[in-house]
């Protein structure tokens, strides 16, 4: 799959006939993620996803196809191995119900199949900034309201307290920054 | 903060042409909204033939959004390759058919849900900003080092 990569932004476009009977769990699954983010808690700390998007496509006469769409910063093998590492409960519980679905690991398999039914994009846009990865957006997001605390803090300090002031600062976010 | 999905039969006999307009884009039709998109693509995929799936995430409500994206002449050129008994150069027309061939998605996963394209941007046009007075504060006096961060960061 050549249009998988659009600068630093990747974008998956995985489409999966369901079999018959599926839906109904899928969409308790689904439920369940809307209301908590408990099972999505590993990918979401691990900086990575920058979007993830499952609907449910209807087919005539046919139980209905799902499209898995994602956005993240870096190389996609990565990615999809270390969603099936981190998270293969929740790999089951989705896709267990998709077409020749090999489980999440070994992850070989996983790339594989991935590779199979993803049409990655044939237009892909983002408002972001250039410089912008999923990293950097969460570090910079992270580092806002310190910055903004930090900006009041030293209002009106002399030089040399503004000095004390900044190294304290820049020692606390320097894994922002 | 809106999220749009919208599947469409592409006429069989265009479906080569879309996806070589697609994929010749030189500029983004998103570019010319009047709305911050935070991620968006265009794709046509197998599913009883060929349907264009575009999905989208932005900052204003669905309706805002779809009724910006008609008005598009751009975004009629991509839409008109999908079957339709109207004329979807029409902007009313398209807006109707971006409607009634919406879906709706049971699960999205987005890390900042509630922040939106401009103060992601602001964020990082701030951390640059602070990244790089950092790497100069090593050759700045204290008295620099104030007036400099007071320069950049004004309260």
């Amino acid at each position: 799959m050549e249009r998988r990569q659009f600068g630093r932004w990747g974008a998956v476009t995985a489409l999966t006939p369901l079999r018959r009977g599926w839906t109904p769990w899928l969409r308790l699954v689904f439920l369940f993620g809307s209301l908590t983010n408990v099972a999505a808690q590993p990918i979401l700390r691990s900086r990575v996803i920058a979007l993830g998007r499952w609907t449910l496509l209807p087919r005539a006469g046919k139980p209905p196809a799902m499209v898995f769409e994602t956005n993240w910063s870096g190389a996609w093998e990565n990615y999809i191995a270390d969603l099936g590492r981190i998270m293969p409960w929740q790999w089951r519980s989705i896709w267990s119900g998709a077409e020749r679905f090999p489980g999440p690991l070994p992850v070989t398999d996983l790339l594989s199949w991935v590779d199979v039914y993803d049409h990655g994009a044939d237009h892909f846009y983002t408002g972001y900034d250039d410089t912008a990865t999923t990293q950097n957006v969460s570090r910079a997001l992270a580092l806002r309201p310190r910055l903004a605390r930090f900006i009041a803090e030293v209002d009106g300090l002399g030089p040399d307290e503004f000095g004390r002031h900044w190294r304290r600062f820049t020692t606390e976010v320097q894994g922002l920054v | 903060m809106g999220d749009l999905v919208v599947v469409a039969p592409v006429l069989p006999t265009r479906e080569t042409a879309l996806r070589h307009h697609l994929r010749g884009l030189a500029a983004s039709p998103l570019v010319q909204l009047p709305h911050a998109t935070h991620f968006a693509r265009f794709v046509v995929v197998p599913l009883d033939g060929p349907r264009l799936l575009f999905s989208s995430r932005f900052d204003v409500s669905v309706e805002s959004y779809i009724g910006a994206l008609a008005r598009l002449p751009a975004a009629a050129t991509i839409w008109c390759h999908c079957e339709s008994g109207e004329d979807l150069r029409d902007p009313a027309r398209l807006s109707e058919y971006l409607t009634d061939n919406r879906l709706t998605s049971p699960y999205l996963l987005a890390p900042w849900p509630k922040v939106s394209v401009a103060e992601v941007n602001e964020a990082l046009e701030r951390q640059a900003r602070l990244s790089a007075l950092v790497v100069e504060a090593a050759v700045l006096g204290p008295i620099g080092l104030a007036h400099a961060f007071r320069e950049r960061f004004p309260r």
